[in-house]
């Protein structure tokens, strides 16, 4: 289902979704590209460049409560990479009442930069939106993914027809990665010790590529005191690169060494989850790569082990 | 399992001094749970930690909990009276595998602390009178010994053997290690279904010790201690390789385990 629209009609599907819901995506800010609030359609970028921080900073914030979350939230102009990292996290999340139960993603035309692998994954075709945004010489065509975004565009009139052959591939040139043997080589890792203790060594464990995956939802509860002697429960952000993640009474250390916490991460992304609900927790959207202070390069790590356990 | 992070309140009963820094709160209300399940504690406005229940199942006005204050949770928690509120969520977890003791020889091996999730299961296990128990608890000192009254009295209806490390002449029970009541016990090889819950340092021991005796990976059953911040398979601070403590365990099969210990 597509339609060819202009620049003002898009504007109008903006105001139409913006009557509902909170609009977030992807805005210049003084020069900056920034994740946050859209309030008008002339701010929203297509195609989409990459944000430092992902849709995670709206959809699971740092310090939330833990009541019930009873938010309509529409992301308007987000790749497709981080539109599948939607759809995991509510995977992830499902019947745990933690996430706002009315999301509607608008995704839109990606704008890949060097640090980009999602092609190794098989990510082809944008998917998992409700509607999406392609950039067309004459304008923009649109695509709705779903009946939820089919009746929006319904309702403001913007006609819709019945192929999606026109949808545009994600141009990502990452070689395909196998996902299996991915997760069978990275769940070995007492014939792959030197290769983890290699990585850890340069490994600052800053923690800075959890805070910009958009698929690390690790927390730690915090307790807010306040002044007037009530208290907020509320969940922050954690990080399982830092020493204390692990740590119970007396200081005893689950995993005491860098080693062992730098594993765990590529062990929750590519085994646990996989093997749990049958995903990776990670779309190839390249934020680590390009947040890593020490430059590691996630997507090299992973290719490398697979092609070293070949060597073999 | 529940898989909500609500809080309940409840008032605290009683407060009583079992060793040094370990007291055993008892609490007004009911919970249903099965033994070995644990329960998430917080003080009024502050942390949060991990606890099995330890009392009986079968009371329905009030359970209890054992905590050593050995960190800053804990220390908040044992300065808590008789009549100060407390909030609790839970029971999270799968609890021992009850289904399975069934005309099966129950060995019970607890560690210091480790008695604490184990004591309703020795309970629920009296309460149905299943004598066919045997109950091995090991302490560092005999001064600290956990539930001293409970194991004299079990220790009339049960084989029970009392290890502790550092012991003097007027000790009722024997100067040693856990792994010695294992080694001197006659172990009914394929019948047997040993349950485990101690410091993570003692399982390897008492595995190599029990495999000496022709126990098999599959008939032991551990109770994992991790850190824990949702209890619902979430945060992610208690993964043992693939499994989450929270969600899969506590208490997971040696043999479906073992190689997830080395992740």
């Amino acid at each position: 289902m597509q339609a060819l629209i202009s620049k003002y009609q898009l504007g109008h599907l903006f105001s139409f979704i913006k009557k509902d819901y909170l609009v977030y995506g992807t805005k210049r800010d003084n020069g900056k590209i920034i994740f946050d609030l859209i309030v008008d359609a002339d701010e929203v970028v297509i195609p989409t460049p990459k944000t430092v921080m992902s849709f995670k900073k709206i959809l699971f914030e740092n310090e939330r409560d833990i009541s019930e979350d009873n938010r309509k939230i529409a992301f308007f102009g987000i790749a497709s990479c981080d539109a599948l990292a939607i759809e995991l996290f509510k995977k992830e999340f499902a019947d745990k009442n933690l996430l706002a139960k009315d999301i509607l993603v608008i995704s839109s035309e990606c704008q890949p930069d060097d640090f980009c692998f999602c092609g190794a994954f098989g990510l082809k075709k944008p998917g998992n939106f409700d509607i999406h945004i392609q950039e067309e010489k004459s304008g923009y065509r649109v695509f709705a993914g779903s009946k939820k975004g089919a009746e929006i565009l319904k309702e403001v009139g913007i006609k819709t027809a019945s192929d999606d052959t026109s949808l545009k591939d994600i141009p990502n040139t990452a070689k395909t990665i196998d996902k299996n043997e991915l997760s069978e080589t990275v769940s070995d890792r007492k014939n792959n010790l030197d290769f983890w203790q290699g990585i850890a060594n340069n490994c600052f464990g800053c923690g800075a590529c959890t805070a910009v995956c958009p698929l690390c939802f690790c927390t730690r509860q915090d307790f807010d005191n306040k002044t007037d002697g009530s208290c907020n429960r509320c969940l922050s952000w954690d990080a399982c690169f830092s020493k204390s993640f692990f740590e119970i009474q007396n200081h005893y250390n689950f995993r005491p060494e860098p080693a062992d916490r730098l594993y765990n991460w590529y062990h929750h992304k590519f085994v646990r989850s996989y093997e749990d609900k049958g995903h990776f927790l990670c779309t190839g959207c390249g934020r680590c790569i390009e947040a890593c202070p020490a430059h590691l390069n996630q997507h090299n790590i992973i290719s490398s082990i697979i092609s070293k356990e070949e060597k073999e | 399992m529940q898989s909500t992070m609500e809080y309940k309140k409840f008032t605290i009963l009683e407060k009583e001094r079992i060793a040094d820094d370990t007291f055993l709160f008892r609490i007004q209300g009911n919970i249903s749970f099965n033994p070995g399940q644990f329960v998430q504690v917080s003080p009024p406005h502050f942390g949060e930690a991990t606890f099995a229940i330890c009392s009986d199942p079968k009371e329905k006005d009030f359970f209890e909990i054992c905590v050593r204050g050995c960190g800053s949770t804990s220390d908040a928690l044992i300065k808590l009276l008789p009549e100060d509120e407390i909030y609790l969520r839970g029971p999270y977890g799968n609890g021992w595998p009850v289904d399975l003791l069934k005309g099966r020889e129950i060995v019970l091996i607890a560690g210091g602390m480790g008695i604490v999730p184990l004591r309703p299961l020795v309970s629920q296990l009296l309460n149905k009178r299943i004598k066919n128990v045997s109950l091995f608890a090991g302490f560092k000192t005999f001064e600290n010994i956990l539930f001293e009254n409970d194991l004299l009295d079990w220790k009339k209806k049960i084989d029970v053997e009392v290890v502790a490390e550092y012991s003097s002449p007027s000790f009722w029970g024997k100067k040693g290690l856990i792994t010695d009541p294992i080694a001197e016990h006659h172990f009914k090889a394929s019948k047997s279904i040993i349950l485990i819950c101690g410091p993570e340092a003692m399982c390897p021991f008492c595995n190599k010790a029990l495999s000496k005796k022709g126990i098999k990976d599959d008939q032991i059953f551990i109770s994992f201690e991790r850190r824990m911040a949702c209890g619902i398979g979430v945060c992610q601070h208690c993964n043992i390789g693939k499994y989450l403590v929270c969600k899969d365990g506590p208490v997971f099969r040696l043999d479906q385990i073992k190689e997830e210990l080395t992740r």
